[in-house]
């Protein structure tokens, strides 16, 4: 093969990229050079490498380049659009509502900005990574990842739109889902197709960017910086002024009181993002077998480097990828933060434990904002309760019947058919004088007339709900005031809990 | 002479590392041949895939590049960094333990 004919075939066999005519230019000199000095074995490929190899020795070498960047350029970009939102949302809440931070709205921003992350992620980053791969083990991750944004689109405002029901393990088998789940598959098409025609513009970019990756970090450091220094003064002026960040009796600028500001918001940040994501893989189970076999394939990648690599180039990039993708799939459902002097038992735990079994801590999340389901009425009878249980709207509740109660090891928790004449609704009933709901700690973000957070009997403290965005539905007793039965509310559209509390053992005395 | 993948991918930064510390300054076809010449041919891979693996050490700040015009040509010259010169120390350091352990398990008969 002759010179030009070498250097022309490797020309064509590179990625467009300010990168490859460096790498062509110095070939070319250095196919020259050889001439000249007569070092050219029998070929060209056998002197300076086969077109194939070269070509794939380059692209890891662009691939490494541009999956940093894409990721950091992401990162900045997110960060950035994340910290305009809540700009925009706090004068909002200034200016035209009465806003506070710490109540539903503050997840919004999170989840935009777990949103923004994987859209920037996706036209930033993710195709040229992609495109650069030297090999389809590598591609793969990131193929599935072009997915994973429009899936999440479709799940957040098309699914969430439309659905007007609760979920349950039985609805991921629906043939509704498993057709809702290829929407965001072709919509995955499309972008990907429209990011394929973009990416020269965007390489010109990203290269742009490498040349100055010091200047990068310096800016990223100082704004990180000024960033902290700037939450440290709102919060001083938050606490010492009433200005405008003070609109009610709460401070309006909750999050700044917190010492850590921006790791307070990360944390926050981060696990919304798992918890949002969590239903998103039940929902599309295909995508959640996917995620564990990224899971799987970066473990086997970390171990590798365990065995066969020096610890300087231990992977933590896939190793955070890795924990977030176990994170996602072990997250525990945290429970209400609740405080009994008495014996308690979680009913609402029981029931929802033996109907979802091993699932159980995922479809509390996947539930969560899904209308009524997982939602309680409750029937109090003579010795026991009946528990009308939210399922689909169109259906109706199921009922449990709750007895035995005496004994909590042998009570006895079955399904059964609406509740009879013995049993009465309490939420229409008046609450019993001996039970009185009091304001301890000042939870504000309760909404209903039951914004307390402590119930005591004869005057004696029994129960508190010490977490935020919750209040106490319902509470009643039985008729001999031995048990109580209280029904805990995260939220309008939340399920709830259900807690028996044993009383005997404070019975006024005669 | 032809060696396993594995075996050049551990070596050849330590390789061009050297040389061009000991060379000062280098630009890729003089630093191919010295390689080639200081290890008296054992090291002749494909002269291509030196450049790639240029722009990875470039990348992870253990080489500097610059362009330079001697006798009226332009080519773009290597050379270590601070950076580079100590990962080279440490590297060489690995390697001698390295191969030492290797011969002696190499020459031992049981």
């Amino acid at each position: 093969m002759k010179k030009q004919d070498y250097l022309e075939q490797l020309s064509q066999a590179l990625p467009k990229d300010p990168l490859s005519q460096r790498f062509m230019k110095e070939m070319r000199d250095h196919v020259e050079d050889a001439e000249e000095k007569g070092t050219i074995k029998n070929s060209l490929s056998e002197s300076f490498g086969e077109t194939m190899i070269l070509q794939k020795h380059f692209r890891n070498v662009l691939f490494h380049r541009h999956l940093f960047y894409g990721v950091l350029q992401t990162f900045l970009l997110s960060l950035l659009s994340c910290l305009l939102y809540i700009a925009a949302m706090w004068s909002q809440g200034m200016f035209i509502l009465n806003f506070k931070i710490w109540d539903l709205s503050w997840y919004l921003p999170a989840e935009l900005f777990f949103l923004a992350a994987l859209f920037l992620l996706y036209y930033r980053g993710l195709p040229d990574i992609f495109l650069y791969a030297p090999s389809f083990w590598r591609r793969l991750p990131f193929i599935v990842g072009i997915f994973i944004f429009p899936a999440l689109l479709v799940y957040f405002y098309i699914l969430s739109a439309v659905k007007s029901y609760g979920a349950d393990i039985a609805l991921m088998k629906s043939e509704h889902v498993l057709l809702l789940s290829l929407v965001p598959l072709a919509i995955g098409i499309v972008l990907f197709s429209c990011a394929y025609l973009l990416r020269h513009k965007k390489r010109m970019y990203q290269n742009t960017i490498i040349a100055r990756r010091k200047i990068i970090f310096c800016v990223l450091g100082t704004l990180f910086i000024l960033a902290i220094i700037l939450a440290r003064l709102v919060l001083r002026w938050s606490l010492t002024a009433a200005g405008p960040f003070e609109i009610d009796q709460y401070k309006f600028l909750m999050i700044g009181a917190a010492p850590f500001f921006m790791a307070d918001f990360i944390v926050m940040m981060m696990s919304n993002a798992v918890f949002s994501f969590l239903p998103l893989a039940l929902r599309f189970w295909i995508l959640g077998i996917i995620l564990v076999i990224i899971a799987g394939i970066i473990l086997l990648q970390i171990l590798s480097h365990f065995l066969y690599r020096e610890p300087r180039t231990f992977p933590l990039f896939r190793l955070g990828i890795l924990v977030y993708i176990v994170l996602l799939l072990l997250v525990p459902f945290q429970e209400e933060r609740v405080e009994s002097i008495v014996p308690m038992t979680n009913i609402s735990k029981r029931i929802e434990k033996a109907q979802m079994g091993p699932f159980y801590s995922m479809t509390k999340y996947f539930n969560a904002n899904e209308g009524d389901f997982g939602q309680y009425t409750l029937y109090s009878g003579k010795e026991a309760f009946v528990l009308g249980q939210g399922r689909e709207r169109t259906n109706g509740p199921t009922y449990f019947l709750v007895k035995n109660i005496q004994d909590t090891e042998k009570m006895d928790i079955a399904s059964t058919t609406a509740p009879g004449p013995d049993f009465r609704s309490i939420s229409n009933e008046p609450k019993p004088a001996s039970v009185q709901c009091v304001d301890k700690n000042k939870n504000f973000s309760a909404v209903t007339e039951n914004s307390c957070d402590t119930l005591t009997f004869y005057g004696q403290d029994v129960f508190s709900y010490l977490g935020w965005g919750g209040w106490f539905q319902d509470f009643a007793l039985t008729k001999d005031e031995q048990f109580m039965i209280v029904h805990i509310s995260s939220g309008f559209f939340d399920p709830g809990t259900v807690y028996l509390l044993d009383l005997r053992s404070l019975q006024p005395q005669p | 002479m032809q060696f396993e993948r594995e075996i050049l991918k551990g070596a050849a930064d330590v390789v061009v590392l050297k040389i061009l510390n000991d060379m000062g300054e280098s630009y890729g076809y003089e630093l191919a041949q010295a390689i080639k010449n200081q290890s008296k041919e054992i090291f002749d891979f494909p002269e291509g895939t030196l450049y790639p693996l240029l722009y990875r050490l470039e990348d992870k700040d253990l080489v500097s590049s610059r362009e330079k015009t001697m006798n009226h040509k332009t080519r773009r010259y290597y050379r270590l960094t601070r950076e580079g010169l100590k990962h080279l120390q440490r590297k060489t350091a690995q390697w001698e333990m390295f191969m030492q352990g290797l011969k002696t398990v190499l020459k031992t008969t049981l």
